[in-house]
């Protein structure tokens, strides 16, 4: 009876490793490799996720989009070294003001 | 006694053992260790405070550490101030920026207090880290304004150097000792007393069958609280109880204070 929460946590895993292989596997035929290099990329699918709303997957790609071109027309009027700061601060703003991200609904607390 | 007594008698005495270890072990690698660890034990001192007590999942924490060190350093190395007085005031920003991200997390729970965290902690790291325009200029390169990725380094010392000469590091391992002494007890007074949780604010707990648990807590608390050498209230007054379930259902654990 019921779901097994088990099994679903080992399939959501397996999927979003499936996912993270192939983009890994993209990367390592345009750039070098490093084993540090994961930490950005993860930061900012952080910084989309939680903009966009947790779980909302058309608003990520819309926010992805819209964070990617922010952070470029930062870095080219105010400098490259505070880009991603001011990222992560415009994370900490949508954490206080909308903690639902800024595409989500009101909905269930996940967790 | 009195879980709180208790407490504070047991960091009192590993503090009296920890205080011989220099006339024991005198040389200055064992001593330089002991001494980090002191400082790692107060940083997790907090960190019980906040997770292990409070539970409140910051991620934050080790950017006030850092907060604390670096205005220490900055009060020191661009106010000319002596750490004994720059580590205080130091104290004070910390305690204010750590008032901005609580009050900033008030509205969140759980994972989002982590995500929020973090995203401060990344934030202060990537100030001091990217910045790399120079703020003063010394013999030693140019400087930024918060170190940069060189940091600080030679913005003073606590002045055990004249006062012990090349013993200097037995002075910084009794200062260590000194404040990770007065984190526990803090927390120890923090955690067992009126703020505390329900469980560690009682003065004795009892675990027995539930049905059983809310006539019998009564009795034996009323025993064992109004007894005349109560130190809390020498008057035999009536002992709060309260009854909750302990980890297994068909167990309670009772509570028993005697505070007014």
């Amino acid at each position: 009876m019921g779901i097994r929460i088990g099994h679903v946590y080992a399939q959501v895993l397996m999927l979003s490793g499936a996912l993270a292989a192939l983009s890994g596997i993209m990367v390592s035929s345009l750039s070098g490799l490093l084993p540090t290099m994961g930490a950005d990329p993860m930061l900012k699918a952080f910084v989309i996720c939680v903009v966009a709303g947790l779980g909302n997957v058309p608003g990520a790609a819309i926010a992805a989009l819209l964070l990617g071109l922010l952070e470029a027309v930062i870095q080219y009027l105010f400098g490259v070294q505070y880009a991603f700061a001011i990222l992560l601060a415009l994370v900490i703003c949508v954490l206080i003001w909308r903690p639902y991200g800024l595409f989500g609904k009101r909905q269930v607390v996940r967790l | 006694m009195s879980d709180r007594r208790r407490d504070i008698l047991l960091a009192l005495a590993l503090a009296a053992l920890l205080a011989l270890v220099p006339a024991v072990f005198g040389t200055r690698y064992i001593i330089s260790q002991i001494t980090l660890f002191f400082i790692w034990g107060i940083v997790v001192t907090q960190w019980n405070l906040v997770l292990g007590v409070a539970g409140i999942f910051s991620l934050a924490q080790m950017a006030l550490f850092a907060i604390g060190a670096y205005a220490t350093a900055m009060l020191a190395y661009y106010g000319a101030f002596p750490l004994l007085a720059a580590m205080p005031l130091a104290a004070l920003v910390t305690v204010a920026a750590s008032l901005l991200i609580g009050f900033a997390c008030l509205r969140l729970k759980g994972a989002y207090v982590a995500l929020l965290t973090l995203a401060v902690a990344q934030v202060i790291y990537l100030i001091v880290v990217n910045d790399t325009a120079c703020f003063t200029n010394p013999p030693s390169g140019c400087l930024p304004l918060f170190g940069g990725v060189r940091g600080f380094s030679r913005f003073g010392d606590l002045g055990f150097r004249d006062l012990l000469g090349s013993k200097f590091y037995v002075g910084h391992y009794y200062v260590g000792l000194g404040l990770l002494l007065a984190a526990q007890v803090f927390c120890i007074l923090l955690i067992r007393g009126r703020w505390g949780l329900p469980s560690a604010r009682c003065a004795t707990t009892r675990v027995m069958p539930c049905r059983a648990a809310s006539d019998g807590c009564a009795t034996s608390c009323g025993s064992s609280a109004s007894r005349p050498s109560s130190r809390v209230s020498p008057e035999p007054s009536m002992p709060r109880i309260s009854v909750w379930s302990g980890p297994s259902s068909s167990r309670c654990r009772c509570c028993c204070s005697c505070w007014p």
